[in-house]
């Protein structure tokens, strides 16, 4: 355990001192400008639109930095044989790979509180009032953020990064996906269809569950059961993930 | 204590490509206290045999056997071991003094301890008065000197190195060299690998020379050079002011040598005509 937060502490310094952290300011400064030119076009509803623009920005942000910074994690390390130098050390495979995800997810949360908090500020400027869901909402955000941060880790163990940048994408627009297309007739009606999808909603994550974003801009409220029921979906999906990544990373040659 | 027994491994890097065999039945040990220079040529294996060592990579057979005195859980044999990786590209946005704080962090040093550890070996190292920027602003002879002062800031009782001494300026070889010798007098099991015969000469009792994956020599040097030596002495004497040197063979030389002595010429040096380590090393390879 120390050593996972050894590895996690000076992953999160590395990573804070690169250019991650710049882009998350140039993100901000974007964010700032695409919500006002937005709610200047929308009719009546400033503030919700200015919402809605900030709450997407940070989500797809997180989604890319989760892309890009988990498919390169380990090819990086091992590239820079830094990789080495840290596994010849008392540590195990594991430990080395959960500290270095917890480093990263650190990244991904700030990047979420930065730019939700700076939506939620334009959105409350704009006349909007406070609702508790804009933090579930981000929350949920950064989960959504973390799962896709494995997804990338896991398809960079089994293939390049190139083809894991674009099997996350995949993943993850299935992800998103998946459960509105259950509900379209063409797949209620084609058994051979709705069996795939209902194995799709097994294996694959469903991701459109953590997107709490509708919730807060159109129903203002969201069931408590639901809420749980979701955390503890995610964390189940997440853990069974991660102990599959951990049990390839632990067997991989690292060549 | 470490025993490598007929270790093999092969890559085929496309599904469509005959399959190459790094490493072919490759068996030696290394024992305690020895300083053992890993020779072969680029692309002979070493680094392959090293990263199996270093449970980086697996073998397809073999197997690697430590000896109970690293230790006897994974943990325990990794803390006894110190390696350096070929061209290592240190943590860029760290700092020298973060990074090798991290590296003593991870072998369970107090810190307190590891303070002073840092403080004693980036002296000795030469590297002190860089310790405090980043590591994106270092040479690779600096990157080099950080790296090595990771793999021993811990004591270990194995330094295992791949490639140390390329890239650095002649100085800093020398520096490296006697650095080596140094933790081998003081009871450091030392293995590296190079590719450059006179190095390893100059420092290692012993030396394991591969090539093509298979295993060509293991022993000491001394013996592997007057394996090949002939039976020609050298003799230098002084002779009406001049220096002459003569090549006697081994069967002449008590009675050359006594003649000198007779006639009270001054004998400069006599000295056996053996072969470099390098020389051999071509004439193995051909």
């Amino acid at each position: 355990m120390k050593t996972t937060l050894v590895v996690s502490k000076f992953t999160f310094i590395e990573v804070y001192r690169s250019k991650v952290m710049t882009s998350i300011l140039f993100l901000a400064l974007g964010l700032i400008l695409i919500t006002y030119i937005a709610s200047e076009f929308a009719y009546g509803a400033p503030a919700k639109i200015a919402l809605d623009f900030g709450l997407g920005i940070m989500t797809l942000s997180s989604f890319g930095m989760a892309i890009f910074i988990g498919s390169t994690l380990l090819t990086k390390e091992v590239e820079q044989r830094t990789l080495y130098m840290i596994l010849s050390k008392p540590i195990s495979r594991g430990s080395f790979l959960i500290g270095k995800i917890i480093g990263l997810s650190s990244v991904l949360f700030i990047n979420a509180i930065v730019l939700s908090s700076l939506a939620a500020g334009i959105y409350i400027f704009l006349g909007g009032s406070w609702n508790n869901l804009i933090f579930w909402a981000s929350l949920f955000s950064f989960f959504e953020a973390l799962l896709v941060l494995i997804i990338a880790v896991f398809f960079s163990l089994i293939t390049n990064t190139a083809m894991s940048v674009i099997y996350s994408i995949v993943i993850l627009v299935i992800g998103h996906s998946l459960n509105e297309t259950a509900k379209i007739s063409f797949a209620k009606m084609n058994p051979f269809f709705n069996y795939v999808v209902k194995i799709g909603n097994v294996v694959l994550p469903n991701l459109y569950k953590l997107n709490l974003k509708d919730f807060v801009i159109y129903q203002q409220s969201v069931d408590t059961v639901y809420l749980v029921k979701v955390l503890v979906y995610f964390f189940l999906y997440t853990t069974a993930l991660l102990l599959f990544v951990l049990q390839i990373f632990k067997n991989k040659n690292l060549d | 204590m470490i025993q490598f027994q007929e270790i093999s491994k092969s890559f085929r890097y496309n599904f469509w490509e005959k399959e190459f065999k790094a490493l072919d039945n490759v068996t030696f040990s290394i024992n305690e206290g020895e300083l053992v220079g890993f020779l072969g040529a680029n692309g002979a294996g070493k680094t392959t045999l090293i990263k199996i060592l270093m449970d980086f990579s697996r073998q397809d057979s073999g197997k690697v056997t430590f000896s109970k005195k690293l230790g006897e859980t994974s943990n325990q044999i990794k803390s006894a071991i110190g390696y350096l990786p070929e061209k290592a590209y240190l943590y860029q946005y760290l700092t020298g003094r973060e990074f090798l704080e991290y590296s003593g962090s991870l072998n369970g040093i107090k810190k307190g301890e590891l303070k002073n550890l840092i403080s004693i070996w980036s002296e000795r190292m030469q590297i002190a008065y860089a310790l405090d920027r980043r590591i994106h602003g270092y040479s690779k002879g600096m990157q080099q000197r950080l790296g090595f002062i990771s793999s021993l800031i811990h004591k270990p009782k194995i330094l295992i190195l791949d490639e140390p001494l390329s890239g650095l300026d002649p100085l800093g070889r020398r520096d490296f060299k006697n650095i080596l010798k140094e933790l081998n007098n003081d009871g450091i099991t030392i293995f590296f690998s190079s590719h450059i015969v006179p190095d390893v000469e100059e420092i290692c009792q012993k030396v394991i020379f591969i090539e093509k994956g298979k295993l060509i020599y293991e022993g000491s040097i001394d013996s592997l050079i007057l394996k090949n030596s002939n039976d020609l002495y050298k003799v230098n004497y002084i002779e009406d002011n001049k220096i002459i040197s003569k090549i006697i063979h081994e069967s002449e030389k008590l009675e050359f040598l006594s003649k000198l002595i007779n006639e009270k010429v001054n004998v400069l040096e006599i000295e056996k005509e053996k072969p470099r380590l390098e020389e051999i090393i071509y004439k193995i390879k051909a």
